[in-house]
């Protein structure tokens, strides 16, 4: 498919795909930070800017868990920055949320087309069993993950598979497109009966304007 | 130790019959009770001549003024007194236990996986729904 094999040798590029990337959650409202006294004391970060100026750090308790990652940070970056970055992978009928996949070879054509069309902040992975790829995957562009780029460079064991050429041409016009993008209201010149059926169907509360009344 | 208390300008441009010699008074003089001419020789003239020039001051002194707020913490913090003054702070929060923290960070996660889901989910039923309309 759209993958190469790399040596382990070889240095980290933008496409390699790696997984048991350590991606760290936490919460600004829910913060377990240990204090030197060795104490635990659940407080948020309001609370800890108040208390220690914003100036210093403080030791808290976060999980972290290993996820499928793929690099985003360009090559010239890759080779001499501080850090990497990298995107989360999940699954893709995870990712669309897909409660019953596509049965056919026509339907996952259209699936996949459309969504690499209109929905920007996924870029598709086909799978592969040669790497170990047994599903379909997405990278997911608004889950990005930073990594030291020496300590991550002497875990290259880590790294499963690199984008062949095609792939990191379109892997790079997604992600160039995907931050790229100006926001603005795809509803405004939509007439007033329109704009309500758009209202209806759109997650978000949205608000005509004056002509949308 | 004698301070000479010198003449200055504002003084100087008073009319010259009720400009007073003050030149010889002395601190030392006022400590021994000695009232100088300054004092005895204020008249309702020149006294309405110092509240003249004393608005004009004011006025300009307002007008000029830079008023700012300081953060006392702010400066505290710049100053050897900083920790004094943080060691004193209320802490906030609540004293858990280790397990009950490794909670809270699990619970942490499973919430940042679930809102991921339902923004996704979200998402792409809103792109879902363009797409199966029929035109």
């Amino acid at each position: 498919m759209i993958y190469d094999s790399v040596d382990i040798t070889k240095p980290i590029k933008q496409g390699d795909i790696f997984q048991n990337i350590p991606r760290v959650d936490f919460s600004l409202l829910k913060i377990p930070i240990i204090e030197d006294d060795s104490n635990t004391r659940l407080t948020n970060w309001r609370d800890i800017i108040d208390e220690t100026g914003g100036t210093s750090a403080i030791t808290a308790i976060f999980p972290i868990k290993p996820v499928n990652a793929i690099v985003i940070t360009q090559n010239c970056d890759a080779v001499r920055g501080e850090y990497l970055c990298l995107c989360q992978i999940d699954e893709y009928t995870k990712a669309l949320n897909l409660q019953t996949p596509p049965r056919n070879p026509n339907k996952w054509n259209k699936l996949i087309i459309q969504h690499s069309k209109m929905n920007l902040r996924l870029f598709y992975l086909p799978a592969d069993s040669h790497f170990g790829f047994e599903n379909r995957m997405a990278a997911d562009f608004r889950v990005i993950l930073r990594v030291p780029r020496q300590e991550l460079d002497n875990m290259r064991d880590l790294r499963v598979a690199r984008l062949n050429n095609v792939g990191t041409e379109h892997f790079r016009e997604s992600l160039g497109q995907f931050f790229r993008r100006y926001p603005y209201n795809e509803w405004y010149p939509l007439t007033k009966e329109e704009f309500n059926t758009y209202s209806d169907s759109c997650p978000e509360s949205v608000k005509p304007y004056p002509w949308q009344k | 130790m004698k301070i000479q208390m010198n003449n200055n300008r504002l003084f100087s441009e008073l009319p010259t019959e009720t400009t007073p010699d003050i030149d010889s008074v002395t601190i030392s003089d006022i400590h021994d009770g000695f009232q100088p001419p300054f004092y005895r020789s204020i008249r309702p003239k020149s006294s309405s001549l110092y509240s003249y020039i004393g608005r004009w001051l004011l006025a300009a002194t307002a007008s000029t003024i830079t008023i700012g707020y300081i953060d006392p913490r702010q400066e505290l913090r710049r100053s050897g007194a900083s920790s004094v003054f943080w060691s004193i702070q209320r802490k906030q929060g609540l004293y858990i236990s280790l397990t009950e923290a490794r909670r809270i960070a699990l619970q942490i996660l499973e919430d940042t996986d679930r809102r991921l889901d339902e923004e996704r989910k979200a998402e792409t039923q809103f792109l879902l729904s363009i797409l199966e309309d029929e035109f």
